[in-house]
């Protein structure tokens, strides 16, 4: 297990290269002037010219790289240049929000997922079938914007129950930080909860026509003890894989959510960068968020082969 | 339907089933606002509303008029209120309370906090007005006045400045206002500023001089009649020597963030919130408010700035209370706001006009005729319908500075509105137009931009100019019209409350590359003249110029909507940019 966790490690290095390069030669060759945008509109080119020289960016491109990847292989993957900061802690300050919504849309998508899809495979082809997975269609389909904004007139700005938008740190206490975070995470979870849950209902009902399932209903077990103990437990290997993927998309943030609830997450971080163009700070992001999905693909697939030691094998 | 549910949702008529119908209707609107199928619908502006320009009176004697006269501050006339009643009450007919957060929502986190020499961005300025000072402040006419000026002098031959600076003042830092602090802030500003290079620029040898703790002397080689006006701009704000010397052109960094204004910086959390509290040492002037000048006291604790950068998120905050203060509020809420009790629109005038730049370095708009059949092929009216939706937010005209100022001007009027179709046609045979297509680089990111593009290219279509939209993100624009072989037209919007002589079409490196020597003579002119009579006979001269020319198109006005809570006691509206001193929280 060590060796395979190693070398998993070490074939990590080349995608990092990959990403790490393909990200910096589309963000320089895209057009877009980061310096026209700080400066406001009214600057004048000598002024744009001056500031482009002061940051580094009239070098040439391979220099640039260079200059940069060396950086960041000593872990330092430069400063931002809109603000003025080094890009690692920017990135640290963004973590907590995006790791907690991250944690609690999984617990959502979770909860609401996994119940919806075990019902409903258990009662394949009943009414309460088609509604949920029928209501799961209807998740998937509507964009996250639109869901975000109605929970926000309904609980915030009609019931009063919840703020409108904005994030409190853990620091300032659990329900303080909790109720800022109930509508993001509900928004952000409904969404893979519907996928979730077809997933599961798919998977369930794949293992339900199998020859053992047949035989513990057989041997006089409960229908609750079949369901939950062989079916549930030999649909999780593929259940799981995705789960892996959903928690990686969830780790890297959130755009539309996080700029919606104005949270200040790695998601409204990156797409700020981007429309900004914000060189360094792109760059750093993107190789942060394919480390979390190396990282995490790698948990998912040691993880499987706990669950499953005929993988292993 | 859908717009009567989307009402409802705003107006609170909430039941169980009005949710189910609201939840569809906002699902569907949200998707025929995706597919840009969204219709501007044509309201009146209700008598809550805020505008900063009605009732304001007009102030005495400017201090750029005072040429070789003794400038001593001028009492002019307060500044106020909407003769609509609303929130905006004159602030010293209110008993004010002291105390209380007060959080604004704004646009946009700023690229530096309050910096406003190192950028003009309309954020980074609105926060700094409340923490720096410059020597002279705009009064409502955007008029300077004296702020951390006590007295000055200007020699007859509008050459020689002579500053006496006001005694006591201190920075938050505890250290003493002096005059090394004004020269080392002034070369800062001359460096990094269009419009301090411009100023430097006429500076005689060695004009700068400190003769002792509270005096300046500016010698000019030539006059310099925008000087003061030039120094009431935010961006001319004092530092500490130590702080402008250790910064030099780079940003000022949180830490040295160090002013003598009536706020104090306090902390800077990027993407989540910016703190300014009271500064008790703030040593006010005794004049009567006015604009930016005059007295400012402060009775709020804190003013907490938080940057929301969806206008919808803003406004469903400001109604519940969580703002108090909106900065940008989208366009289409104005009848919810108007209609909800606890809070007051305000249209902010003057605001920004949308120029329709014309590429002239090079290709068809190097033609006259051409510029003039574009010009008179649409109806302005119709364009700014486009491009804000709803009419009281616009304004049809010709000035390139708002009627609000003193520089605004009718020069030009007829042909601003001129609308002529078969003229618009013979010109194009005249200007020779073989039927190229032009480009016109725009962005959705403003989408009064492609909003006006989209409805001025159909009528252009309409006589037969074929344009194309190219439309990117404002960072690719901003790039691509640097550079004339990229483009025809492109849109942009330009300040109405600033001086004629700092608009940035003046620059023929600018996008858009007017070059002219008239206009640079007239232009010599203006910057020189400091007599206000002969300032306006200059402008009007410059206005009939750009109308002969037309070297780009001013389609009309536009004016910001924001919003504030009722609780705001004594808010003066927002003519010279937002502030929060001199209004309290009930």
């Amino acid at each position: 297990m060590l060796a395979y966790t190693i070398r998993r490690l070490i074939l990590a290095i080349p995608v990092m290269l990959i990403v790490a390069t393909a990200v910096f030669v589309l963000l320089h060759f895209a057009p877009g002037d980061p310096v026209g945008v700080m400066l406001g509109t009214d600057a004048s080119e000598q002024q744009r010219l001056e500031l482009r020289q002061q940051l580094g960016l009239d070098d040439p491109l391979p220099e640039q790289y260079v200059r940069w990847l060396g950086d960041a292989m000593r872990g330092d993957l430069g400063t931002s240049l809109f603000l003025n900061k080094p890009v690692t802690s920017a990135l640290a300050e963004r973590a907590q929000p995006t790791i907690l919504l991250g944690l609690l849309s999984l617990l959502v998508a979770l909860i609401l997922g996994l119940v919806s899809g075990v019902i409903a495979a258990s009662k394949r082809g009943s009414w309460l079938d088609l509604s949920l997975m029928g209501g799961a269609m209807v998740g998937i389909a509507v964009p996250t914007f639109v869901l975000g904004l109605l929970l926000m007139f309904v609980f915030a700005v009609e019931l009063r129950w919840l703020p409108v938008a904005g994030y409190k740190p853990l620091s300032a206490g659990v329900w303080p930080c909790l109720k800022y975070l109930i509508m993001p995470a509900i928004t952000l979870g409904a969404a893979q909860s519907a996928f979730l849950g077809r997933m599961t209902r798919s998977m369930m009902l794949d293992v339900m026509g199998q020859d053992y399932v047949r035989t513990a209903r057989a041997k006089g077990l409960t229908e609750q003890s079949v369901v939950l103990r062989h079916v549930l437990r030999n649909s999780f290997v593929p259940l799981l894989t995705i789960i892996g993927l959903m928690f990686a998309a969830l780790m890297s943030g959130a755009v539309v959510t996080e700029q919606i609830f104005d949270i200040p997450g790695m998601g409204r971080l990156l797409i700020q960068a981007v429309v900004r163009r914000d060189f360094p700070l792109v760059q750093g992001a993107v190789l942060v968020i394919a480390a979390v999905y190396v990282l995490i693909n790698l948990a998912v697939d040691i993880l499987v082969g706990v669950v499953d030691p005929r993988i292993q094998r | 339907m859908f717009e009567n549910t989307f009402e409802a949702l705003q107006r609170k008529s909430f039941s169980r089933r009005g949710f189910l119908v609201a939840g569809l209707g906002v699902a569907s609107a949200a998707l025929l606002q995706a597919c840009g199928g969204q219709e501007p619908s044509p309201t009146t502006a209700s008598s809550q509303s805020t505008t900063a320009s009605s009732g304001s009176t007009s102030s005495t004697a400017t201090a750029a008029t005072s040429s070789g006269a003794s400038g001593s501050p001028s009492a002019s006339g307060s500044t106020t209120t909407a003769a609509s009643t609303a929130a905006a009450t004159q602030a010293a007919d209110v008993n004010h309370k002291k105390g209380g957060v007060l959080t604004v929502a704004m646009i946009g986190e700023p690229p530096v906090v309050a910096d406003a020499q190192f950028t003009t961005t309309t954020v980074v300025s609105d926060i700094a007005r409340h923490i720096y000072e410059g020597l002279f402040a705009q009064d409502t006419q955007f008029s300077p006045q004296p702020m951390l000026v006590d007295k000055f002098d200007l020699s007859p031959d509008g050459l020689n400045y002579t500053f006496n600076l006001r005694s006591g003042i201190k920075f938050h830092s505890g250290q003493d206002f002096t005059s090394k602090d004004v020269i080392a802030s002034l070369n800062r500003w001359g460096v990094l500023t269009g419009r301090g290079k411009q100023i430097y620029a006429l500076l005689a040898a060695d004009g700068i001089k400190a003769p002792d703790d509270l005096t300046v002397t500016i010698a000019f080689k030539s006059p310099a009649g925008v000087f003061l006006a030039f120094l009431s701009l935010i961006e001319a704000f004092m530092m500490p020597e130590a702080v402008a010397t250790a910064v030099g052109k780079d940003k000022i960094p949180d830490d040295k963030i160090d002013g003598t204004g009536p706020f104090m910086f306090k902390e800077h959390l990027a993407d989540q919130y910016i703190r300014l509290v009271r500064y008790d040492g703030y040593q006010a002037r005794s004049e009567k408010p006015d604009g930016l000048s005059g007295k400012k006291t402060v009775y709020i604790d804190e003013l907490k700035i938080i940057p929301v950068p969806d206008v919808t998120v803003a406004t469903n905050g400001a109604i519940t209370g969580e703002y108090q203060f909106a900065t940008t509020v989208d366009n289409d809420q104005y009848d919810s706001i108007a209609n909800d009790p606890n809070l007051t629109p305000i249209i902010v005038k003057p605001g920004s006009w949308i120029c329709v730049n014309y590429q002239k370095a090079m290709g068809p708009f190097t033609n006259k005729a051409l510029r003039q059949a574009v010009s008179m092929c649409f109806d302005r009216q119709q364009a700014l319908i486009a491009a804000y939706g709803r009419q009281e937010l616009t304004r049809m005209d010709p000035g390139i500075a708002a009627p609000e100022t003193i520089w605004g001007s009718q020069a030009g009027k007829e042909i601003y509105e001129k609308v002529d179709k078969d003229q618009a046609k013979s010109l194009l045979k005249d200007a020779g137009y073989n039927g190229e297509t032009l480009r016109w680089i725009t962005t959705k990111e403003y989408p009064y931009h492609y909003n006006t593009a989209a409805y001025i290219k159909q009528e252009m279509d309409a006589i037969g100019v074929k344009v194309e939209l190219v439309v990117s993100d404002w960072a690719t624009v901003v790039q691509r019209r640097a550079d004339p072989k990229n483009w025809e037209m492109i849109i942009t919007g330009l300040s109405g409350g600033a001086h004629p002589a700092t608009q940035p079409f003046n620059d023929k490196a600018w996008p858009g590359f007017w070059d002219n020597a008239q206009k640079d003579e007239v232009l010599g002119r203006m910057v020189a003249e400091s007599d206000p009579d002969k300032l306006k006979a200059i402008i009007d001269e410059y206005q009939t110029l750009i109308y002969e020319e037309l070297p780009f198109i001013k389609i009309g006005d536009n004016f910001a909507l924001q919003v504030i809570r009722k609780e705001v006691v004594g808010y003066i509206g927002s003519r010279n940019g937002w502030t929060f001193w001199n209004c309290s929280l009930a």
